[in-house]
């Protein structure tokens, strides 16, 4: 596959939720009201000011208690069936697979009269979230001081224009683990044990699997990489079934 | 730490309990995962809770609060059973044992552990009392010795028994403790008959039945801890925090894990150590200058207000008994006169004491000047200017006394600190405050320390009689200076924005106090006014310069009060002019010649241009490249470690002491990750220059003055210029010229380069002494000079080894034992089967409202514990939006089997009570607990973290306000951790 891709290693990921605040920084997103309604998980899903979440589960997997952490954001697939769904064509997929939503074309009071918005509804990619109505991924919604906003849809940009950034290309900020610089995903610059990596897409392919690999020899059988299509510029290495994590099968 | 955090990559095995390292340290953390890349390193995380530091872990086992002793003294007795069942070549450090510690060290004669059947639970000399219950006459905690009366004065000397198995030295005495026996009664065959026995003290059996953790589980853990790095080549460290000090048997538990980690040989080696993970970025630094109750910067000890520490004195010949005298006991050579020796750095070196040099360097910054003559005080002066500590104003204390009714505390400052939040027994404490006339707040936020009087249920501004003041202080960024981490690692931080409005950095403040208190003062006549008349404050801005920030830094580290040299030391010594930084605690001095406010500090400002950018600020110094020869992180470029730029404390023991067969003195444990080394073909740098002239037998270098003939026994290096190769020993020198002893082949021309080289004996890697600028390896602690058969490994103890047994400590034993929390479901401790005492027998009670034992109003175990998101008392992160949003309030786990009980859903409001208060919380309902199986009964543990209170942008209960007021017996931090509570659905 061409492009960039991203590998996010959830056997790596501690939910700190380091990920959640550096994305909300670089998009300038406001923090949104929550309650604790019983998870360590908040908000309990995507909000048009979280474009990423943390989605706590815990499981018992062949007589082990797991405690699940998933990194919930956009796939950036490779054939996005929310840019064929957009009658505004506001979502644009770019030559490195990153798929975006231009904010400036983008307008849900006119691409719909559902609640349910065309990119939302197309979108293959759900969690199980309970009471929640499983839509996808982009989101436009939440509540800010007691007031509920609406904006226009969001979701995960892969953080394209930090690649370009020259301010950020020529800091010489260096990651916690030693390697990782500036402009690459403020996620991925932010995560202390270097959960996510970015780079070519084979190359993230290959490294997933390498990942899986591993984990399946060491304590984790049913590791695997997720979406198992590989159809996608998000790939997750999960160390249980997708189903376990609370993921909606596509 | 003994170690730090760089070191972890280098562990073959994580032990994390009393700790949840993931979520507190995410960052630093990252650490371990390099163990595991490289290692492939085992992680074990021991805990009451399932968390996400047990999410990553390899094995999870989980504990009852409050039980830590009875599962580390179940690894120390298994661990001796295994050794001497495989016939002891497996599972103890031996050697280790031998050399290091006290193991080997006859006891004192009528020395009994707790087993013995006459007091079982306590060690001999056991005195009851009220309150305590006990207390103890310490004589027979001790060795036996032999008064050696060829000395002045005559020193006591431990005997040392010929081997482990003489059933009168300390390390029989420690197994004894832990329940080990023998078949035949004697060694060498561990009787395991009793492994699988609950009644049997510290068996396998008894740590399910007292903390829960299925045997099998515990015994894996076993095998992977003390299997996996007992050997030379395998290291073992142990992470702890909060969950094993905030327990009145808190520095115990300590002391257990210290035990075992030294009879595996974990100390000193990389990957090791007993790694405490402090509670935020600069607490080290908080504790290293001096902010506990009871010491002076440096870890010197505050004087009490009793005759003996009436005077300073001068050291421990003084006829009677002064400050210096009480802490300089002797040194305890064991065995005879001849070497190995301890080091006892506390004692003479280099012709002083070396706590007098300390001691008295910190006087001199602090009162050096009489200002009315301006002529220097004598430092005996300055000490009667240092007030004695009358009593004990430990944290739980000082409430205690602000709660009496005759008000005897007036006023409080609080600096950047929430107790309304992060205090025990918060109904006791919250109306202790309301007593006070004034106080201060000095915070970046109105915390709830700061609106007392506003609390829930609070007198209100109207009635509250106290006088409070906020002052706004600054955050970090918006501040400069050093922050101390849990390494030991000292890193200087810039200022990166000013502080908004009226907000100053507290050091600002704190300054401009103290200058506005010693102002009030100034006219006064009388002498009890003058420790505030002559107090250098805020330091010496002449010498030091104007800068706050850096003049205090400059003054931690030390500076020159007169022109002087040093004595020589290790063949050389080194001139300061006054005002001249200092640069190492080995050059400060007790006569008065130097000022040093903390000398952990001395060598963290050296004279310019040492240090980043030519400063001389090496805490600032940022280079990231490892130059130790075996890349085991010790980046001495990189900051500034106390003491001396060490990295790796008590790295003696990293090698062989003497040699036994294959084991070679000298060599490291470890050979693929040796921290220093001593080998016959490396040399210790003493001095280098440029040749002025020679001869066939002479180097001459006219710009030098050495002391005469101190060379004698060195050797010189030609390293450049004409006659470079050639190395020569030294046979004699005057002041400007070397006499070698083989001649030259070629001799040197002028302008070569030359080194001068110690003893053939050296502990740093080749080409040290060749290359003097990178000094790669970690700086050996101690005596570099002397090899392992001249000097014991443990420099800072008077019998130069590693305590097994304490010697007249710990207050309340020598060995830890287990007893129960001050609030336990049980009514009898489970180890002793009710014969020995329930809880620690040596706990002070302040007598304040305590669940009794087994209460069945309050039948549930609970523990406070942290978040990753938010940090402490909340003043800082609950007033910042997106942490409120990721952790919008407080929440009590519960496990599934116990919400089932009470009908309790996950989310439901929860009314929790403890014998001290109550408050509502929503339910969290996990898997992530589990009900323990406690001596056949099932016991339900929950736990909340305890981070809010009513202030701020989240606000919510404070677990607090349930947590008991009592403390450790030794430190008095409360015990937090385990309490006990009832629950059911809020009303």
């Amino acid at each position: 596959m061409l492009g960039k891709r991203m590998v996010i290693d959830t056997s790596k990921c501690t939910a700190c939720r380091g990920c959640m605040v550096a994305c909300k920084q670089w998009h300038s997103l406001p923090a949104v009201d929550t309650e604790f309604t019983g998870s360590y998980t908040n908000p309990p899903d995507l909000t048009g000011a979280d474009l990423t979440v943390i989605q706590f589960t815990e499981a018992e997997v062949a007589g082990k208690l797991r405690f699940l952490f998933f990194n919930n954001r956009c796939r950036h697939c490779e054939q996005p069936t929310c840019k064929a769904a957009c009658p505004l064509k506001a979502i644009k997929r770019q030559l490195n697979g990153i798929v975006r939503i231009n904010p400036d074309k983008c307008d849900p009071s006119l691409c719909s009269t559902e609640d349910v918005k065309p990119c939302q509804e197309a979108c293959p990619f759900k969690m199980d979230g309970g009471s929640l109505s499983p839509i996808g991924i982009p989101k436009r919604e939440y509540v800010k001081d007691g007031s509920p906003v609406s904006t226009v849809m969001r979701k995960c940009d892969f953080c394209y224009n930090r690649f370009t950034s020259l301010e950020l290309k020529s800091t010489p900020f260096v990651s916690t683990d030693g390697k990782t610089k500036s402009a690459l995903p403020a996620c991925q610059v932010t995560c202390p044990p270097g959960a996510i990596m970015s780079g070519a897409a084979d190359t993230m392919k290959r490294k997933a699997k390498k990942r899986v690999e591993y984990l399946k020899a060491n304590g984790y059988p049913n590791a695997n990489v997720y979406p198992a299509g590989l159809l996608t510029h998000v790939l997750w290495v999960l160390t249980e079934a997708p189903s376990v994590y609370g993921i909606v099968p596509a | 730490m003994t170690n730090h955090w760089v070191d972890l990559k280098n562990a073959n095995v994580l032990l994390i309990m009393g700790s949840n390292a993931v979520e507190n340290h995410p960052i630093a953390s990252a650490h371990m995962w390099k163990a595991k890349d490289t290692n492939n390193a085992t992680i074990i995380h021991v805990d009451p809770r399932f968390t996400r530091t047990s999410a990553k872990a390899d094995i999870y086992a989980p504990i009852r609060s409050g039980t830590d002793i009875a599962f580390l003294g179940g690894m120390i007795r298994w661990a001796i059973e295994e050794w001497y069942n495989s016939g002891k070549t497996k599972y103890l450090n031996q050697k280790y044992i031998e050399d290091c510690t006290n193991g080997l060290f006859k006891v004192h004669a009528s020395f009994e552990t707790c087993r013995d059947t006459d007091h079982l639970g306590l060690f001999s000399g056991a005195v009851s009392g009220s309150n305590p219950a006990y207390t103890y006459n310490t004589t027979t905690w001790d060795y036996q010795y032999d008064t050696d009366t060829g000395t002045t004065p005559p020193i006591k000397r431990p005997f040392r028994a010929t081997s482990l198995d003489d059933l009168t030295c300390v390390f029989q005495k420690l197994a004894e403790h832990y329940g080990v026996t023998f078949i035949g009664g004697t060694p060498p065959y561990a009787d395991l008959s009793k492994r699988y026995d609950p009644d049997s003290p510290y068996s396998v059996a008894s740590v399910e039945k007292i903390c829960g953790t299925p045997a099998a589980l515990f015994e894996q853990i076993c095998e992977a801890y003390i299997g996996g790095t007992y050997a030379d080549n395998k290291a073992g460290t142990m992470l702890y925090a909060m969950g094993w000090t905030q327990h009145t048997v808190g520095t115990q538990n300590i002391r257990c894990a210290s035990i075992l980690q030294s009879l595996l040989g974990n100390i000193g080696v990389a990957g090791s150590g007993i790694d405490a993970l402090r509670g935020w970025h600069n607490v080290q630094g908080a504790t290293d200058h001096g902010v506990l109750m009871h010491l002076l910067p440096g870890y010197l000890a505050a004087p009490p207000a009793s005759a003996d520490y009436s005077t300073l004195g001068t050291g421990p010949m003084d006829a009677s008994n002064t400050y210096l005298k009480m802490q300089i006991p002797l040194a305890m050579d064991p065995d005879s006169p001849t070497p190995p020796q301890s080091a006892y750095w506390w004692g003479i070196f280099a012709g002083q004491y070396n706590r007098a040099r300390y001691m008295v360097s910190l006087l001199k910054a602090w009162w050096p000047t009489d200002k009315s003559t301006l002529l220097p005080l004598d430092p005996q002066v300055s000490y009667s200017y240092l007030p004695k500590r009358a009593g004990d104003s430990s944290y739980l204390s000082l409430f205690n006394e602000m709660a009496k009714p005759a008000k005897p505390i007036k006023g409080l400052f609080v600096w950047g600190s929430n107790p309304m939040v992060m205090g025990p027994d918060q109904n006791l404490e919250r109306s202790a405050m309301d007593n006070l006339d004034w106080l201060v707040v000095c915070d970046c936020f109105k915390t709830e320390t700061a609106e007392f009087w506003n609390r829930p249920g609070g007198p209100g501004p109207v009635s509250i009689a106290t006088e409070v003041y906020l002052l706004p202080g600054a955050v970090f960024m918006e501040k400069k200076g050093s922050a101390s981490n849990s390494g030991r690692l000292i890193q200087w931080r810039d200022k990166a924005i000013n502080p908004p409005g009226d907000a100053k950095d507290e050091t600002e403040i704190l300054a401009d106090l103290g200058t506005a208190i010693q102002g009030l003062y100034s006219s006064s006549g009388l002498s009890k006014d003058l420790p505030i008349k002559n107090l250098n404050w805020p330091y010496d801005t002449t010498v030091l310069g104007s800068d706050l920030i850096e003049g205090v830094a400059k003054e931690e580290n030390g500076y020159a009060l007169v022109g002087f040299t040093t004595p020589t030391i290790a063949g050389a010594t080194a001139t300061y002019n006054a005002g001249d930084q200092i640069a190492n605690f080995f050059h400060l001095d007790s006569t008065g010649k130097t000022a040093c406010g903390n000398w952990l500090f001395c060598g963290t400002w050296q004279k310019p241009p040492a240090g980043a950018g030519g400063t001389g600020n090496m805490m600032k110094m940022r280079d990231p490249v490892d130059y130790h020869p075996y890349q085991i992180g010790i980046y001495h470029k990189w900051g500034y470690s106390w003491p001396i730029n060490r990295r790796i404390i008590y790295n003696r023991a990293a090698v062989y002491q003497s040699t036994s067969g294959t084991k070679i003195m000298g060599q490291p444990l470890n050979p693929s990750k040796p921290v220093v080394w001593w080998d016959g073909t490396y040399y210790s740098f003493q001095d280098s220059g440029t040749a002025t002239g020679s001869s066939t037998t002479t180097l001459i270098d006219t710009s030098k003055t050495w002391g005469t003939n101190a060379w004698v026994g060195k050797k010189v290096y030609i390293s450049a210029g004409t006659g470079s190769g050639q190395e020569r020993s030294i046979t004699a020198n005057d002041a400007t010229t070397l006499t070698v002893s083989p001649a030259w082949v070629t001799v040197p021309g002028v302008g070569c380069s030359y080194t001068i080289s110690g003893a053939k004996w050296n502990w740093n890697y080749n080409n040290v002494a060749k290359n003097p600028n990178t000094n790669p390896n970690d700086v050996i602690d101690g005596f570099g000079v002397n090899s392992p058969t001249v000097t014991l490994p443990f420099i800072m103890n008077r019998e130069g080894v590693a305590r097994l047994m304490g010697i007249k400590a710990l207050a309340d034993g020598p060995f830890p034992e287990h007893y129960e929390p001050w609030e336990t479901p049980l009514t009898t401790n489970p180890l002793t089967n009710g014969a020995g005492p329930l809880s620690d027998p040596v706990v002070f009670s302040y007598g304040k409202i305590y669940a009794s034992a087994g209460d069945p109003a309050y039948p549930y175990v609970c523990t406070t514990y942290r978040l990753t998101e938010h940090w402490h008392g909340g003043g800082f992160t609950r007033n910042c939006p997106t942490q409120c949003q990721l952790m919008p309030e407080p929440f009590i786990e519960i496990s599934e089997e116990l919400a089932a009980i009470k009908g309790i859903s996950n989310g439901a409001n929860v009314l929790v009570t403890s014998a001290r208060g109550s408050i509502t919380l929503k339910a969290c309902v996990t898997k992530r607990f589990k009900p323990f199986v406690i001596d056949g009964v099932t016991r339900h543990q929950v736990g909340m973290p305890w981070h809010w209170g009513w202030k701020g942008v989240c606000s919510g209960a404070s677990a607090n306000v349930l947590t008991p007021f009592i403390g450790d017996v030794s430190t008095r931090i409360p015990e937090t951790k385990v309490f006990l509570v009832n629950i059911q659905l809020a009303p």
